[in-house]
């Protein structure tokens, strides 16, 4: 007895990673047709794929800006600090200032793939998931900013989400506040960490110990109200005087006449309120939202110091949609096709070869058809068939081919196929 | 258009909350505290109330199972949740105070020798006692926090102190004042764009009734 339980291999009980998921079934066959449908939109508009390696090197991420605190990071055996990607903005910037820095600009490139993160409060206790974007590459006038918008426009509509709403903000605008002020970077980042939080009392204590104009004090206070339609343009022209606020109203509003022009700007709305994103970003900003979900859905704006960073500076516009909240969103209530399959196909042991052949004319005919494995008559395969939700049984022998329906049991049209 | 969602804190806060909305005519008359139900409409169908334990109130937001809270700012202090805190409503004051017993309540607290901490708020007791160079160990409670020293669970309680009877019946005094506290009017990140002219219009309500309070 002891000598049996010691010759027993030793059972793991199976447990996956804390924030690790498997993807599957009906979950799956949305995440691939929300990735097919942005490869087909940014094909469309003449992006091309780039597909970066799952990892780099640490110190690439960290020069691009990446957030520490979401990093997995693992040494190789050389002692080379290497990391799993947070995003893929980085490694494009790193791509194209290596092996595209040469190519005719502009570029338009995409990508599809998973990003890792260490579960952190606010971004759920999602660790990996799928993210596919559009990176526009050597182009800092607005119209490339406003592709970018309408390409989001376009892909959010094709995927049926039509309660969505795309917030465009300038990072510049409250630059251009902020140094009017002239206060230090500490009190600059208090105060946005209160207008983050829309926390207008605490900001207006804060604003009345700091040295600040009258003035002054309004204009920062004003900036949580700037948040609607394109009338909120007009407010912000008229709040910050200073040539970059300006600046980076009068680059929004030409944007957003792009937009018009092309007839799109029915879901777009002006956010110069959000400040998050200001340290990354250096132009316009961009978040979607639908109104099914309480988190963004795709997210991105103008970086033009990013690649610069890898010794080629070089203005670029993107942004990045979160493929699995949109499969959550997307088309609800419409049936997806099933992942499994439409026919079943079992044979007498003899009958591989006519069974083969009619799975193999079927494939061709573009259904999808499962092969018996187990050896089961007929009765059993037809329990199996119902169900797995398969349609149809094809039941192969060598007294002949029967063809029915799963459900009623009637023979189907085209008995004879194949044979 | 969905029903806004607001989530309340069960408790001593709540009959407040209850009359503030009221003030700015949201009124709940479907509510009794009898009641097991945890959801209400309010009269004019306009808002939909939650009823949870106060911290939980800020899960409920951040997620968006509600799109705004209210809720006391030592929850927030304890929890750091991604939520927008647009409004202080300035009631339900309370403050979070270190105390021991009376005995040894005059010893210099860097040089007592501190065991443990008894507290309902490990976060904000770690980062008091970190922020003066001081380590402790920590005991969470969930309530009764003032048996902890005179069982010697602990020689130090952090705990939430509104009149400070309770503090002195159990023969306890405040050692130190670590925050006061209110309760805050909390939101949900996306429904303050997604929902911008019906939040802020409750926001911008509730900050003229709080002010001609006080």
């Amino acid at each position: 007895m002891q000598r049996d339980r010691q010759a027993q291999p030793e059972r793991l009980a199976p447990r996956t990673p804390p924030g690790a998921t498997d993807v599957m079934l009906g979950d799956a066959v949305r995440k691939f047709a929300i990735e097919s449908a942005l490869r087909r939109r940014f094909e469309a508009w003449g992006y091309a794929e780039v597909v970066p390696p799952i990892f780099e090197r640490y110190e690439t991420l960290l020069a691009g800006g990446i957030r520490p605190e979401w990093v997995y990071r693992f040494t190789d055996p050389s002692g080379e600090v290497l990391a799993l990607r947070p995003d893929l903005t980085t490694q494009v910037a790193r791509v194209v200032a290596t092996r595209l820095r040469n190519q005719p600009k502009p570029l338009r490139l995409f990508y599809s793939g998973n990003v890792v993160r260490l579960p952190k409060p606010g971004n759920g206790s999602r660790t990996e998931f799928s993210q596919a974007g559009i990176e526009l590459v050597g182009c800092s006038k607005a119209i490339a900013d406003a592709e970018v918008v309408a390409i989001s426009i376009e892909a959010l509509s094709q995927m049926e989400i039509d309660d969505f709403h795309i917030y465009l903000g300038q990072s510049s605008f409250f630059r251009g506040i902020a140094e009017e002020t002239q206060l230090c970077d500490t009190e600059i980042s208090e105060i946005k960490e209160l207008l983050d939080r829309k926390d207008r009392q605490t900001l207006d204590r804060l604003l009345s110990r700091l040295d600040l104009t009258s003035e002054q004090r309004r204009m920062i206070l004003a900036c949580l109200d700037l948040c609607g339609r394109q009338e909120v343009l007009d407010r912000a022209y008229a709040l910050a005087e200073n040539p970059t606020s300006r600046a980076a109203v009068e680059n929004l509003a030409e944007i957003y006449q792009v937009l018009e022009d092309c007839d799109l700007t029915e879901r777009v709305l002006i956010d110069l309120a959000e400040v998050r994103g200001l340290d990354y970003y250096t132009g316009m900003m961009i978040e979607g939202f639908s109104q099914s979900l309480s988190v963004p859905i795709l997210g991105g704006g103008r970086y033009d110091n990013l690649i610069g960073k890898f010794g080629y500076a070089c203005p670029a516009v993107g942004c990045a949609f979160d493929v699995p909240r949109l499969a959550a969103i997307s088309g609800k209530g419409s049936s997806l096709p099933r992942a499994s399959a439409e026919v079943l196909v079992r044979m007498q042991a003899s009958e591989r070869k006519a069974a083969y052949e009619i799975a193999t004319a079927l494939r061709t005919e573009g259904r999808r058809v499962e092969m018996d494995v187990t050896g089961c008559d007929e009765a059993e395969a037809l329990a199996y068939a119902r169900q797995q939700g398969i349609a149809e049984l094809i039941s192969v022998e060598d007294s002949g081919t029967r063809r029915m329906d799963v459900t009623t049991r009637e023979p189907r049209g085209g008995a004879s196929c194949g044979s | 258009m969905r029903q806004l969602t607001i989530a309340l804190p069960k408790g001593r806060l709540l009959p407040t909350a209850i009359e503030s909305f009221a003030r700015i005519g949201v009124t709940l008359s479907g509510y009794s505290r009898d009641s097991r139900a945890l959801v209400f409409s309010s009269d004019d169908g306009s808002c939909r109330f939650l009823i949870a334990k106060p911290m939980d109130v800020p899960t409920f937001v951040e997620y968006g199972a509600a799109d705004l809270g209210v809720v006391g700012s030592d929850v927030l202090m304890e929890a750091e949740h991604d939520v927008l805190r647009p409004l202080d409503l300035r009631y339900g004051g309370c403050r979070i105070v270190l105390a021991a017993p009376q005995e040894s309540a005059d010893e210099p607290l860097a040089l007592h020798t501190v065991h443990r901490v008894a507290t309902k708020y490990p976060n904000i007791t770690a980062r008091y006692f970190a922020g003066r160079g001081l380590h402790v160990e920590t005991i969470k409670l969930y309530g009764s926090v003032e048996l902890a020293p005179s069982t010697e669970l602990s020689s130090l309680i952090v705990d939430l102190v509104q009149t400070g009877v309770t503090l002195r019946e159990n023969g306890l005094v405040v050692v130190d004042e670590i925050a006061s506290t209110s309760a805050w009017l909390i939101a949900n990140r996306a429904s303050h764009k997604i929902r911008f002219a019906e939040v802020t219009d409750v926001i911008r309500q509730l900050t003229e009734a709080t002010s001609c309070r006080s």
